[in-house]
């Protein structure tokens, strides 16, 4: 069976939130994408991170997670992890990457929660 | 007639060029040269490489499944040290030859006339074809790292019909494959950094084989557990095997190399 963000049990539980609230998944990945490949984009979330965020159609769950880049519920989120990592390190630098992996779930974590990671 | 003169597969890991750690390095760049010289001896004139954009290229708002680029070629736009973000000879003929062959049997590819590549494509292309030009590249790329993944069975099947364009080709080239991905590795998640040996293994084996069974019956959920989101890209694997039915392999180089996240492996598929 394909991996999707269902069988990967995605739909989160971050928090409680209303269906509707989590339709903005794509703006909370383009957000990313946009800072990670656009230097002037990367320049403007360092320096108001808020004001970009701002820029996109976030619920308020996710403008949180992104403003303040909570790598753990971002990943439980489903956000593609790649990108995720490519998110952090253009915001906080290469050096910063011993702190993302002492935080970022593991992929393990995400299957077992989905019940694709039994044998 | 053209025909499929050969198949690699090669990893395109970027800390093997970054190498932050100084890791003894030269065998596995040398791995890229010795593909290259075997290329240069097999007198491939083309080359198709089937490579994963990383959420580099193509963003949220558009995600091919299959991809191939018609027009001109540079990159890795990524830059590596040691690899340069230098121009990619290209056949815009032979690309929308592949893409019309494609729209005729099955695949309705997406096609991107002008493009720098990643270092997915861009490493194999820079480090293991000819430097003069005299082996011409056609990117595929394939939803090996952005949900939703191609199906395995229609990476397989991407390689049959890439098999059937050239077997129905007017001319005389000789076209060479490459599969382009690491083995084994998590990356961006908790576990970056672990290799998997024996995942790699099972992979390398059915390589050698020439029997792509074991891959295809690999559920999606397995290789996430075994060999890592980035172990989603033995598709491209896949698709040079597809193109070479009961092609032997042989390993040229393998190793779990602890400078990198990833399963380095080299390997060689010679036609039926």
């Amino acid at each position: 069976m394909p991996v999707s963000k269902k069988t990967l049990g995605i739909i989160p539980d971050v928090a409680m939130q209303k269906e509707s609230e989590w339709m903005s998944y794509g703006a909370v990945e383009q957000l990313f994408y946009d800072v990670s490949t656009s230097r002037n984009r990367k320049e403007a979330f360092r320096e108001d991170a808020g004001e970009v965020a701002g820029k996109y159609t976030l619920s308020e769950t996710e403008r949180e997670m992104v403003v303040s880049m909570q790598v753990e519920n971002l990943f439980e989120y489903g956000i593609n992890p790649m990108l995720l990592m490519g998110f952090w390190t253009s915001v906080r630098g290469p050096q910063s990457m011993p702190e993302y992996l002492k935080r970022v779930p593991t992929l393990a974590s995400r299957l077992e929660a989905s019940g694709g990671g039994k044998r | 007639m053209a025909n499929i003169v050969g198949g690699y597969i090669m990893p395109h890991d970027p800390l093997l060029f970054v190498n932050p750690q100084k890791k003894e390095r030269d065998h596995l760049l040398a791995a890229y040269s010795g593909i290259r010289d075997k290329v240069r001896a097999s007198g491939a004139t083309k080359a198709i490489i089937f490579g994963a954009d990383h959420y580099i290229l193509f963003g949220p708002r558009c995600l091919p499944q299959f991809l191939i680029a018609t027009g001109e070629l540079h990159g890795p736009i990524d830059r590596l040290p040691g690899v340069p973000n230098a121009p990619i000879a290209s056949d815009p003929d032979f690309a929308n030859y592949l893409v019309n062959h494609a729209h005729g049997n099955g695949f309705d590819v997406s096609v991107a006339r002008d493009l720098g590549v990643d270092h997915a494509i861009g490493v194999p292309a820079q480090l293991a074809l000819p430097t003069d030009g005299s082996v011409q590249t056609v990117p595929v790329y394939m939803a090996s790292g952005v949900e939703p993944y191609v199906r395995l069975q229609r990476a397989y099947e991407f390689g049959q019909m890439v098999r059937d364009a050239v077997a129905s080709m007017p001319g005389d080239e000789r076209i060479v494959l490459i599969g382009s991905g690491g083995i084994s590795h998590w990356v961006g998640t908790g576990e970056m950094g672990r290799i998997n040996p024996d995942f790699d293994k099972k992979v390398l084996d059915a390589i050698v084989a020439g029997d792509p069974s074991t891959l295809l019956s690999m559920t999606d959920e397995e290789i996430m557990r075994d060999g890592g989101n980035g172990g989603m890209e033995i598709r491209h694997f896949l698709a040079v095997m597809g193109a070479l039915p009961a092609g032997r392999g042989e390993v040229l180089t393998y190793e779990a190399w602890s400078g990198g996240v990833t399963g380095l492996g080299f390997a060689e598929i010679l036609p039926a």
